[in-house]
């Protein structure tokens, strides 16, 4: 009987899932015997997954020592924190893991892990707790929640997470006989939790399918990602994994830079890579690398990941049936040798498993770039005018959340004082004690002045509050030009920051003038920069420049790095607002080289800034990887640091350019909701990240939605910054678009209108703004079907841009496109024919490929109609 | 590594004289080998962190290698030595486990394994001790009743070979090792999951 079982056995295996019950029927159907046996080894076989697959691992537990083996000691019963040892669920490399009972403040089972005491310095406890309270603010519902963490009486930490019932990914898809499309759709899941983590600073670096349990939530399997991050943050600890041969953790996931580089080159993108890896296993039956029996294998191995391509899934044997060529490509994309070369986020990854799983081409397509085009030609197929038009008020990078470092408000000028102060502290120790505390006093009066009772109210009026002050000024430091200097840079910096430019503009031109009568280098080189940036809000970015080459000739030496990457990071501003992104990205790349080493916060703005050259430039991915690094390095400041939050705009802003509208929606409302409990509802962070939201909620034509945020942040950055900044503006410029979208058209033309006069009038208010603002009123216009006026208005507007930008800013291509648009539905097709061919040079020149595809669609039709 | 020269000259001989199909010899080489591999994992894992594995594949090729040397020996004879060693690693192992799961008297019997967040127990869990005597008990029982498919489960799994050399050491073709091993895989893994045949 044996044998026939076997025979019948091999036999079974080797057919279709589907075709097997019938073939046990028809084999078996004289013995009940033999068939039940048969039906239980298939259903085993089904189910073993890689058991028995893998020699090492399962080596590893049972070879342990029992002194090496962690929680030998520990017993039910025992208690640790507020948890009592039910019974142990395993083991790993740190510690075990217990399901524990927690009877108050709730009653639940918990999985509980408790560190290895052989092997506890004290600083890696310390670490571990840190670490465990980063993982606590991941809340995502495809991440195993942490709820406690602390250190039994004998030192041990401990970790309370949350106990998950489910089973590991591979096994649950193997039973469950998934197809490619439901396992892709685990791994979108998947890739969410990963990209919620990037976006808090946490890597997982141990991602591999053991750590991905699918358990049953309200009904339906749902991944959960388990053991974030803190086995890993304490392997790494100053000890770059000794790579013997034999004497392996999980070698299998790894990624080329972990086996190469060792922890420091671990970024999010090696999450990516062990995502493609994941991904690879589920549809393909196998890992992407096997390794050679008999041989040293795990050298073998490691040279498989750092040289070898996996071989395609579709090339498996083992393959899931109907596998698409674009998994292939997904895959090859996710797991690329490069960082550089993979998706720079798990979120990209599972938008394009996303567009697969919807029948979209993917973005890892070879012709990857055609792809592109293609789905900007059909996403911008409506009238080119308004989409053209949309984009305009995003030039220049980010949007005005992001751009906005500091809080207009009286909680950040006290925050800029309270720096100003401390750097003056320094100083009192030092040699200039007695003008610093001089300026000290002073400043004194100026906070007693803006005590709140002294006007009756908690919103006291900032403005007067300076006027006060200034007057007052003159008086009290002459004689002394240290101290004056000081104040000045002060007081013209946060009037800066509130807008007051004309104000601020006085006081940093005072400054620079007082600092070229001194003698100390670093006074000067502060002024001026003070100067420039004044300067630069104000649009006068050539005289701008001129203060910033002077500063930084005097730091020619070297000697002062804080002070030169400040310079730079002005320049680079100056370069990029004069149509010179090559000189701007030298600028910021050298600026961000400079603050290696220094404060972590001005490191994360430099990069930030970096970032934000690249996103305008069209490099949406090396913005991307900036933006996660400069996350990464905010992991350390805590997630409701001020920089945080800006850079989580930045992120957000970036998504809306990859058209990823839905990561960068959950990114701007996650902003939005950590404004508004940092600074409550009235503050321009909040007004402005809410502009920002109601403009890809305006893009995506959900202007309904959009209109209640506009509706709130216009009054909220009137009454905030005055009436002459340039984001009071802007916000009203957006609020007439989305007006005119909602057929408000009345109102709408009358808010851009008036937008229109501001920024042909104020200062610091730029040429392309003024471009996108006319182009809009054109379009709306145009909608009203006032033709012949929004031609106007359009023309004009392409005047202006030619005139003041720079040839290649993509305001200009887009203007002229609209123009040329607008020409030929008037009648005037070889006007629109010769608008759009100069157009698409610019853009074809600047190597906007999506944005050439719509002119030369255009171009192809007009020639056509010409042609009649 | 010089004042650990091994004893290259006997085993050899005594490989080849079990390759040549003398059980005896096969008998006495084993001590040898089981001396040898446990010795190497032991130094092993002293010097690493706990977290470490061992993986079955490399310790036995490095017992070779301290045996025999890189050049020595004709595949008859490595093929006698990868027969040897996995008894001697499935041994090792056996204690290991044997000696855990003593010590864990008093502090409860492990229960069945459960998947829990923080650390996945695959369903059976061999890394627990309880169930890997479990899998010892079956595979014996394997043995008994096919030798031929005890074998291959023993070199595949205690000494991790491939499939091919698998083949090559028994004198089988592929096809039958493959077909064997995947017979023996789930009847094991029905046993340990506790819906498995009595006998077959």
């Amino acid at each position: 009987m044996r044998e026939r079982l076997k025979d019948l056995f091999a036999a079974a295996i080797e057919l279709p899932a589907d075709d097997r019950a019938g073939f046990v029927q028809q084999a078996c159907d004289d013995d009940a015997r033999l068939r039940d046996h048969l039906l239980d080894l298939l259903r085993a076989h089904d189910r073993a997954g890689d058991f028995l697959e893998h020699p090492a691992q399962l080596v590893a537990a049972a070879t342990r020592d029992a002194d090496a083996d962690g929680g030998a000691d520990l017993e039910p019963g025992q208690r640790i924190g507020p948890y009592t040892l039910v019974e142990r669920l395993g083991s790993g490399g740190f510690g075990s893991v217990w399901r524990a009972r927690q009877e108050q403040p709730v009653a639940r089972d918990v999985a509980l892990k408790v560190l290895h005491d052989g092997f506890d310095a004290a600083r890696q406890t310390l670490r571990f707790l840190a670490e465990c309270r980063t993982l606590a603010r991941l809340q995502h519902p495809a991440i195993a929640k942490v709820f406690d963490a602390g250190t039994a009486p004998n030192g041990r930490p401990w970790l309370a997470m949350e106990l998950v019932e489910g089973r590991p990914i591979v096994p649950h898809c193997t039973a469950g006989r998934l197809g490619w499309r439901e396992r892709a759709a685990l791994l979108v899941e998947v890739c969410q939790a990963l990209q919620h983590a990037h976006q808090k600073g946490v890597v997982h670096r141990d991602l591999k399918p053991g750590n991905v349990l699918v358990a049953l939530r309200d009904g339906i399997a749902r991944p959960v990602v388990i053991d974030f991050g803190v086995a890993r943050e304490l392997d790494a600890d100053g000890d770059a994994d000794a790579f013997e041969p034999g004497l392996l953790g999980t070698l299998d996931y790894m990624s080329p830079e972990q086996v190469a580089g060792g922890p420091d080159e671990v970024d999010t993108r090696t999450d990516v890579h062990a995502l493609g890896a994941l991904l690879y296993e589920l549809v393909a039956g196998v890992r992407p690398f096997v390794r050679a029996a008999g041989e040293a294998s795990a050298q073998d191995l490691l040279r498989q990941i750092r040289e070898r391509l996996p071989v395609p899934p579709c090339g498996r044997p083992t393959a899931l049936p109907d596998l698409p060529r674009e998994i292939d490509w997904i895959v090859a994309r996710a797991m690329a040798k490069d960082p550089a070369a993979r998706y720079q986020t798990a979120a990209a990854l599972a938008e394009d498993l996303r567009r697969l799983l919807a029948h979209e081409p993917v973005a890892a397509a070879p012709g990857g770039a055609w792809y592109r085009v293609r789905k900007f030609v059909r996403r911008h197929r409506l009238p080119v005018a308004l989409a053209g038009a949309l984009t305009l008020a995003l030039v220049g990078g980010a949007g005005l959340a992001a751009r906005g470092w500091a809080a207009a408000s009286a909680a950040a000028v006290a925050a800029q004082a309270a720096e100003q102060q401390a750097r003056i502290d320094q100083l009192a120790a030092e040699r200039e004690s007695r003008k610093a505390n001089r300026a000290l006093d002073l400043i004194d009066e100026l906070w007693q002045g803006a005590d709140p009772s002294r006007f009756g109210r908690a919103d006291y009026p900032v403005h007067e509050l300076f006027a006060d002050f200034e007057r007052a000024l003159p008086a009290r430091v002459a004689g002394e030009p240290a101290v004056e200097l000081r104040l000045r840079l002060l007081l013209g910096r946060l009037q800066r920051i509130l807008g007051m430019l004309d104000r601020a503009e006085q006081h940093s031109a005072r400054a620079v003038e007082l600092a070229r009568g001194a003698d100390g280098v670093g006074d000067l080189v502060d002024a001026l920069l003070e100067r420039a940036r004044t300067q630069f809000d104000r649009g006068e970015v050539q005289a701008a420049e001129v203060q910033v080459r002077e500063a930084l000739a005097l730091l020619a030496g070297g000697g002062d790095p804080v002070r030169e990457a400040a310079g730079l990071e002005v320049l680079a501003s100056c370069r990029q607002r004069l149509g010179d992104p090559a000189g701007a990205l030298a600028a910021a790349e050298r600026a961000l080289e400079l603050r290696a080493g220094g404060s972590e916060s001005a490191r994360v703005r430099s990069q930030l800034q970096l970032a934000n050259l690249h996103g305008a430039v069209g490099r949406t991915d090396v913005a991307m990887h900036h933006v996660q690094q400069a996350l990464f390095g905010l992991g350390r400041l805590g997630v409701d640091h001020p920089d945080t939050i800006v850079a989580l705009q930045h992120l957000a802003v970036l998504q809306q350019r990859q058209g990823d509208f839905g990561s960068a929606e959950a990114s701007y409302r996650e902003s939005l909701a950590r404004r508004r409990s940092l600074y409550g509802d009235d503050h321009p962070q909040v007004a402005w990240a809410e502009a920002d939201l109601a403009w890809l909620l305006h893009e995506q034509r959900r202007d309904a939605e959009a209109l209640p945020l506009l509706e709130h942040a216009l009054p909220t950055l009137r009454q905030r910054l005055g009436e002459r900044h340039l984001f009071v503006s802007e916000a009203m410029q957006r609020l007439g678009t989305v007006l005119g979208a909602c057929g408000r058209h009345a109102d709408a033309e009358a808010l851009l209108g008036e937008a229109v006069l501001r920024f042909r009038s104020l200062p610091g208010h730029p040429a392309d703004g003024l471009v996108g603002c006319l182009g809009n009123l054109a379009a709306l216009q145009w909608q009203r079907g006032m033709r012949d006026v929004a031609r106007a208005t359009m023309t004009e507007a392409v005047q202006i841009a030619r005139r003041e930008l720079p040839a290649e800013h993509f305001v200009v291509s887009v203007g002229m496109t609209n123009l040329g648009w607008m020409l030929a539905e008037l009648g005037d097709v070889p006007a629109a024919i010769e608008l759009l061919e100069d157009a698409l040079a610019r853009s074809t020149a600047a190597g906007r490929d999506g944005e050439a595809a719509v002119q030369r669609e255009r171009l192809g039709a007009l020639r056509e109609r010409l042609g009649r | 590594m010089a004042d650990h020269e091994p004893p290259a000259e006997p085993l050899t001989q005594l490989l080849r004289r079990a390759a040549a199909g003398e059980a005896a010899a096969g008998d006495e080489a084993l001590p040898l080998v089981y001396r040898e591999l446990r010795a190497i994992a032991r130094a092993r894992m002293a010097q690493e962190r706990p977290d470490h594995t061992l993986q079955a594949t490399a310790l036995v090729h490095e017992t070779w290698l301290r045996l025999v040397g890189a050049g020595g020996g004709e595949w008859a004879d490595r093929a006698a030595f990868y027969r040897a060693a996995a008894v001697a690693m499935r041994r090792i192992l056996v204690e290991h486990a044997r000696r855990r799961n003593r010590q864990k008297r008093g502090g409860g019997a492990e229960r069945d394994p459960v998947s829990v967040a923080g650390l996945p127990a695959p369903r059976p869990d061999l890394g627990c001790a309880a169930t890997f005597l479990q899998l010892d008990e079956e595979i014996e029982r394997l043995e008994r009743e096919d030798p031929r498919a005890g074998e291959i489960v023993r070199l595949r799994f205690f000494a991790g070979l491939g499939v091919d050399e698998t083949a090559a050491a028994l004198g089988l073709s592929r096809r039958t090792v493959l077909r064997e091993w995947a017979f023996a895989r789930a009847r094991l893994f029905a046993a340990l999951d506790g819906a498995g045949p009595g006998d077959a």
